[in-house]
């Protein structure tokens, strides 16, 4: 289509349509511009909107481009950032006249682009991975996050936190129409965004999940104060060395990866009468899936955080000084489970031999466990396991 | 925009020159766009539509503009349902009323022509729209395996 100016005797393009190969020339909808088909399916729900993405390779992207708003003049990831903030603050969640549900940055400068987006049931999700390098460098990452309590802590816990915390958040409630961010995704993450993400998370304080994936050139992760944090998810972070957590709330553990020196900040239940303490992270649902990578060098440490602690002599229940006794410690985190995925176990010595008989007993208490049976002692444990039981 | 002579014409690709009347003027941003930056004798070719489509285009504006300005006695109900008689039409004269509305910018006949495509995919099944629209899917299986992969994730992702 065209218009002229009659006037000037010259003519311009108006509507761009491109020839589309590969088309079935009775297609007339796929043929129509793209700012179009993006009205269109900003027109339609969420979950047509998506759907759409299935119909030909004409149609993948288009719900993305028409569902999230693009950004052109935010050149750096620090203001990216600033700009999702505010666009989560003004996230209206009763009153939508647009159907949109988050950002596009194009960064320039080879720093590729930055996808935002919200959703219905409070979660955020920041993917780098348009710009993803082929090289990438090594980065460390430091989420200290900056929480509100949550609404169920039982009381010690809360005297806990009214003692050390004089938390901000708890005063500034915000008004309910407004978002809660509750969970955070992050995607390809790398050493160009990890500062901006870290700046990130503390404006975060209702967050209760938190997912970190596909980060290549992840060294170390660290996350501190995640009180009232329930879920950590870590996926695909194939140079990944250590992860540490200091959170006593957590219920929810999903690894996927290399095996890594794992150190938790978990939380002890004692019995100070008889000078007993159980320790770790007394989760419901647990997957460690570590088929990815060797079993070379890791650790896996729990740190002691009761007041009865200091009442206990050294070298108690909770320390990881040896492989037995760190054993343990992950059967006691793993003790009262209802979900439990392993694939691939710690421990490809005969070791289990000695072991056999306490992970039986400890096992007996789990609900579901699903192990993932690649490797042949295992096999003949679990074997042995379920034909004793 | 006093003036009562309508200077700008819409040419068609069969030739048919259209006056465009105060009813469009005042529908279409791109008309208006021109009028107020002064194109004496601006003669618009709206290529490749035919004289029925901007015919029909201009009966929607004149409606429009005439249960808005109160000449004609009609009730918002009963422009609803014109609306919907009006988006009757098969297929391709719908896209092309999309293309002459994105084009001419009337903005309120293009949310409703662009509505009418949604509803007809809107909870529908891929291969259910493919049929209604032609599509040929170019999707090697794998590809689409990745697709469906990531459509779920987004739909975990936002809970639906």
């Amino acid at each position: 289509m065209y218009i002229w100016k009659h006037d000037q005797e010259k003519s311009y393009k108006h509507v761009d349509v491109p020839k589309r190969n590969n088309m079935d020339p009775n297609d007339f909808i796929s043929h129509l511009p793209d700012d179009i088909l993006h009205h269109i399916i900003s027109l339609l729900p969420f979950k047509s909107a998506v759907r759409t993405s299935f119909l030909s390779t004409h149609w993948k992207h288009l719900w993305k481009e028409a569902l999230l708003d693009s950004v052109h003049d935010v050149i750096t990831i620090e203001a990216a950032i600033t700009a999702i903030t505010s666009f989560v603050d003004d996230f209206d969640t009763r009153h939508r006249p647009r159907n949109k549900w988050g950002l596009i940055f194009e960064l320039g400068h080879g720093r590729g682009s930055l996808v935002a987006s919200i959703s219905s049931n409070s979660s955020l999700k920041l993917d780098f991975s348009a710009g993803k390098q082929e090289f990438p460098m090594p980065f460390d990452l430091f989420l200290k996050l900056n929480l509100a309590p949550p609404n169920r802590l039982s009381r010690r816990y809360m005297f806990d936190w009214l003692l050390e915390e004089n938390h901000p958040s708890q005063r500034e409630q915000p008004p309910s129409n407004t978002m809660r961010v509750k969970s955070l995704h992050l995607i390809s993450v790398s050493h160009l965004s990890n500062m901006a993400v870290s700046s990130l998370v503390p404006k975060l304080p209702f967050l209760r999940s938190l997912t970190i994936a596909k980060c290549n050139g992840l060294q170390s992760l660290q996350i501190k104060e995640a009180k009232g944090l329930r879920k950590l998810v870590v996926l695909d972070c194939p140079h990944l060395q250590s992860l540490s957590f200091e959170g006593s709330s957590l219920k929810s553990f999903r690894y996927r990866g290399n095996l890594v020196s794992f150190r938790f900040r978990g939380k002890c239940n004692c019995f100070p009468l008889i000078r007993f303490c159980e320790c770790g992270l007394l989760l419901d649902d647990a997957m460690i899936d570590i088929r990815q990578g060797a079993l070379t060098q890791w650790t896996w440490d729990f740190e002691i955080e009761t007041p009865f602690s200091r009442g206990l002599r050294k070298g108690n229940h909770c320390d990881c000084a040896n492989k037995y006794k760190c054993f343990n410690s992950i059967l006691r985190s793993i003790k009262d489970v209802q979900s439990l995925t392993m694939c691939r176990w710690f421990y490809e010595v005969c070791s289990f031999v000695q072991l056999g008989l306490s992970v039986m007993l400890e096992f007996v208490y789990s609900y579901s466990i699903w192990v993932c049976l690649l490797d042949g002692y295992l096999f003949f444990w679990v074997f042995f396991f379920f034909h004793v039981f | 925009m006093g003036s009562t002579s309508t200077k700008i014409k819409l040419r068609t690709s069969n030739q048919k020159v259209f006056k465009v009347e105060e009813a469009v003027e005042v529908q279409s941003l791109m008309i208006k766009y021109f009028y107020e930056n002064g194109c004496p004798s601006c003669v618009i070719l709206v290529h490749s539509v035919s004289s029925n489509i901007l015919s029909k285009i201009l009966d929607y504006c004149k409606k429009h503009v005439n249960s808005a300005a109160g000449k004609e006695d009609i009730s918002l109900e009963e422009l609803y349902e014109w609306d919907a008689n009006f988006v009757k039409v098969d297929q391709n004269t719908l896209f092309d009323l999309i293309l002459v509305a994105n084009c001419l910018k009337i903005e309120s006949l293009l949310d409703l022509t662009c509505q009418t495509i949604a509803n007809m995919i809107k909870g529908k099944r891929p291969e259910e729209i493919r049929t209604t629209f032609n599509i040929k899917n170019n999707y090697t299986p794998e590809a689409e395996e990745a697709v469906r992969r990531e459509k779920k994730w987004a739909f975990n992702m936002l809970g639906v």
